[in-house]
């Protein structure tokens, strides 16, 4: 895992509003303005939901491409950076399925699900560097790290959460707290 | 982490914890990812079923799609030398996944620069002549975008080129070309299928 290290704040102005519509029809450049507007909050999801800033990189274009091909069927009931924002999410969780049918296949095994058990923090990936919270969140575990960026970082319900993972409110806040404690722990050792 | 950790903890820590985490920074790709997105752009969804369609524009429509079927078979190259093998494109369909240009025009086997084009210019032809067709019964503004995007679209491929001519060598620019034409390919087939008025 490599760690999403800490940068500059996003400073791109926002697009204009009426790039959206006229990228849905079809003009690149108003779609180049839409990514630029919206590229860093997209980057900063991917990378705190699967650690690893190569991959968050990878699944960024993913989501912009999806959004290109799937933009003209954006009707404006939300608003549009609510919209990119859940089809990043999902673009993201899906890839966690890929990636878990991938490893069945190949190794035979499961992808860590995250039960309650008590699975050591893994070892941090820099030995030596001063934590920040950035740090000690891509230490965690996938399951709780992801539950930890959707419902504290991104602001979404747990039963939001709950059904975008396709588990239960309840067990989406004690993999919350199970975050939190975790991250409690790095933090202070 | 043993029950010890979990009692001990006050729930004002976990939710400091909290409330650092919703004031994180936004973070930056390290480098433009707008290049690499650029080259996968291909078609969009259509947003709706095509209402009122004349049979005029199902004769156009039908004449692009058998133009699509007609072509999407079509062989077309692009010739390197060196070490390499010279490559020829199979489809010219992007891959919504590539993460190359190998991969988005299916690199086979060689055939000439010169046949690969004027397959190409043909194709290009008789698309262009279906939007010529077209152009009243779409909305000015949709014909601007696309005038505008063919231009720049033209203009990379004319870069490709003369950068290819310069290295013929090179495998990324031989693809870099193929990348281009296929985008020009793809904007022109949705351009000939786009219903009246839109």
């Amino acid at each position: 895992m490599t760690l999403p290290l800490p940068l500059t704040p996003s400073s791109a102005p926002s697009a204009p509003l009426d790039d959206v519509p006229l990228a849905a029809k079809g003009d690149r450049r108003a779609f180049e303005r839409v990514y630029r507007s919206h590229v860093d909050r997209v980057f900063s999801v991917c990378v705190r939901m699967v650690g690893d800033r190569v991959r968050a990189e990878e699944l960024t274009q993913d989501v912009f491409v999806r959004c290109w091909e799937k933009l003209p069927t954006f009707r404006g009931d939300a608003k549009f950076s609510t919209w990119l924002h859940r089809l990043a999410v999902n673009v993201v969780l899906n890839e966690r399925e890929s990636d878990a049918r991938r490893r069945s296949r190949h190794a035979g095994t499961a992808e860590d699900l995250d039960t309650m058990s008590s699975e050591a923090v893994r070892p941090l990936p820099v030995p030596g560097l001063s934590l920040d919270l950035e740090r000690a969140i891509a230490t965690l575990p996938a399951g709780a790290r992801r539950v930890f960026v959707l419902h504290d970082v991104e602001g979404y319900t747990h039963e939001e959460i709950g059904t975008m993972l396709g588990v239960t409110a309840g067990g989406c806040k004690a993999q919350l707290h199970r975050a939190r404690m975790l991250l409690r722990r790095v933090l202070t050792q | 982490m043993n029950d010890r950790d979990w009692n001990e903890v006050e729930p004002e820590e976990l939710e400091r914890i909290a409330a650092e985490a919703a004031r994180l920074p936004r973070l930056s790709p390290s480098h433009d990812l707008w290049p690499d997105i650029a080259a996968r752009l291909g078609p969009q969804e259509r947003a709706r079923p095509i209402p009122g369609l004349t049979s005029s524009h199902v004769r156009l429509a039908t004449a692009a799609s058998l133009l699509i079927a007609a072509t999407a078979g079509i062989t077309w190259s692009l010739a390197t030398r060196g070490d390499d093998a010279p490559v020829v494109a199979t489809s010219p369909v992007p891959s919504t996944r590539a993460n190359n240009a190998a991969d988005a025009v299916g690199l086979v086997r060689p055939a000439s620069m010169d046949a690969t084009v004027a397959t190409l210019d043909r194709e290009i032809a008789m698309l262009q002549a279906i939007i010529d067709d077209r152009r009243r019964a779409l909305d000015p503004r949709t014909v601007a975008v696309l005038e505008e995007n063919l231009a720049l679209i033209d203009r990379a491929i004319a870069e490709s080129r003369a950068a290819l001519a310069a290295d013929p060598a090179s495998r990324f620019l031989a693809t870099q070309v193929a990348r281009a034409y296929t985008s020009k390919l793809t904007l022109m087939r949705d351009a000939a299928t786009l219903p009246a008025g839109t």
